[in-house]
């Protein structure tokens, strides 16, 4: 049986899961503006704030590159089989439409914090 | 790196066979990559645990895969609330009945007992069971197809809301037509009850010759209209207070329990019919008073199967009433939610 305080966690967590969802999409998408491959793709978004484990971020690049969104390529560096995704040319008009949902969304819930103080 | 390589067999074993080679390589470089950068920072190479630590960190084998594999389901988000109210209705309309029949067969039943002795009893169990399983199963499956289809199922698109249930009004008052009819129709039952000793030769017809009630039943046949009066009282006190709609649930509470006493005690009596007075039964007479009296212990069990059911159901509308009452007395009637708005 789990206690309150532990309940308080995972409802968090599951909603916390539920708000990053739609964000590393977009962050991803951004980030692969410029080509990389998995583990370097992971650790800048980790550089830049936005950790992701390799059990959610590999399958979530599959998805994208099933949708068209993403290409990609194995290639040799370090003397390793790697494979380097880019952003689409599908993928590059979905990410301008998402970023301006973004901002309409921002500015949106910025006004409505605003209002509620 | 055993560890690693058997780590990534694992992984491998539970993902889709086309894909296994394209994300285990992907999967094994991110870990590989991951050592690495590990063993560099320390300046030395991972011990077992520190490795078992940065595996289990990655996650289990069958959680990574999945996570690879389409999100499936048999039954989908939309279908899923009607495959449970259709489960639950199996089971409170067909298979909790059956539990009843079966408990009351075991309690009031002597010939039932001693006809399955020892672990016997419980043989009709597995019969439960497979039925159980059988109409569950079924159910799944239908759904299972439904849910395939789900897309040329059109009823979900073309709904009109004009077309959905009328809000239902918690009822403020007992309607007096209501209790005056109830009251009618209780009157007409005393008064047939009554009649069937006088006019019992009657309604037994070409048998009563034949067969009588066990004499043991007449205590019990003033007693079966007690129920009837407490539900009476209750239609002669709504008539002059309407409002108290707690009370008809209560009345018909009490009147449940008290008819499940009686007709448990009926059950105990057994034979309920046995030969008349004088009468010389034949073979066929015997075997069809042995009939005659199981349809009436199976016609008893099925009546305190469904007592039981009452029972429950007006203790919880019982529950309801007062709720209702006492949440009024607080905030008001309960309102529909566009006039509560």
């Amino acid at each position: 049986m789990k206690n309150s305080t532990q309940l308080d966690v995972d409802l968090f967590e599951n909603l916390k899961l539920e708000l990053r969802r739609g964000c590393l999409i977009v962050a991803v998408l951004a980030h692969l503006r410029q080509e990389h491959y998995g583990y370097t793709l992971r650790k800048a978004l980790d550089d830049l704030g936005l950790a992701i484990d390799e059990g959610t971020l590999y399958p979530l690049l599959r998805r994208l590159e099933t949708q068209g969104l993403l290409a990609s390529e194995w290639r040799e560096e370090n003397k390793r089989n790697k494979r380097f995704y880019k952003l689409s040319r599908q993928g590059e008009l979905i990410l301008q439409q998402l970023l301006q949902e973004w901002e309409t969304i921002n500015a949106s819930l910025d006004r409505i914090l605003q209002e509620a103080q | 790196m055993e560890l690693l390589d058997r780590y990534l067999q694992a992984v491998r074993f539970w993902l889709l066979r086309a894909q296994q080679n394209d994300i285990i390589a992907e999967l094994g470089d991110d870990l590989r990559s991951q050592i690495e950068d590990r063993e560099s920072s320390l300046g030395r190479p991972l011990n077992e645990d520190e490795l078992v630590a940065l595996l289990q960190q990655a996650g289990h084998p069958m959680r990574v895969a999945g996570r690879y594999v389409p999100q499936q389901s048999l039954i989908g988000p939309t279908l899923f609330p009607l495959y449970k109210f259709v489960l639950k209705a199996v089971a409170f309309g067909y298979l909790a009945p059956w539990i009843l029949v079966w408990i009351g067969m075991m309690v009031f039943m002597p010939s039932y007992r001693a006809s399955h002795p020892g672990l016997a009893l419980l043989g009709p169990w597995t019969h439960f069971w497979s039925l159980a399983f059988m109409l569950f199963g079924a159910i799944t499956i239908v759904f299972a197809v439904l849910e395939k289809f789900q897309a040329r199922i059109t009823w979900l698109n073309t709904w009109d809301p004009r077309k959905l249930p009328r809000v239902a009004r918690p009822k403020d008052q007992v309607s007096r037509v209501e209790s005056i009819f109830g009251l009618a129709f209780s009157i007409l039952f005393i008064v047939w009850w009554l009649s069937l000793s006088r006019y019992g030769q009657v309604i037994f017809g070409p048998i009563a010759g034949f067969f009588s009630l066990n004499p043991a039943l007449r205590v019990w046949y003033l007693p079966v209209l007690v129920p009837t009066s407490i539900v009476m009282l209750q239609q002669c006190v709504n008539l002059l207070r309407p409002q108290w709609t707690w009370l008809r649930a209560a009345a018909l509470s009490l009147s449940d329990c008290v008819a499940l006493f009686i007709f448990v005690s009926v059950a105990k009596i057994h034979p309920y019919l046995i030969p008349a007075e004088n009468a010389n039964l034949d073979a066929q007479h015997t075997k069809a008073l042995v009939i005659l009296n199981q349809v009436l212990s199976w016609t008893i069990l099925c009546i305190i199967a469904g007592i039981c059911i009452a029972v429950i159901v007006h203790a919880y509308q019982t529950v309801r009433e007062v709720r209702r009452m006492a949440g009024g007395s607080r905030n008001g009637a309960a309102l529909p939610a566009s006039q509560a708005l």
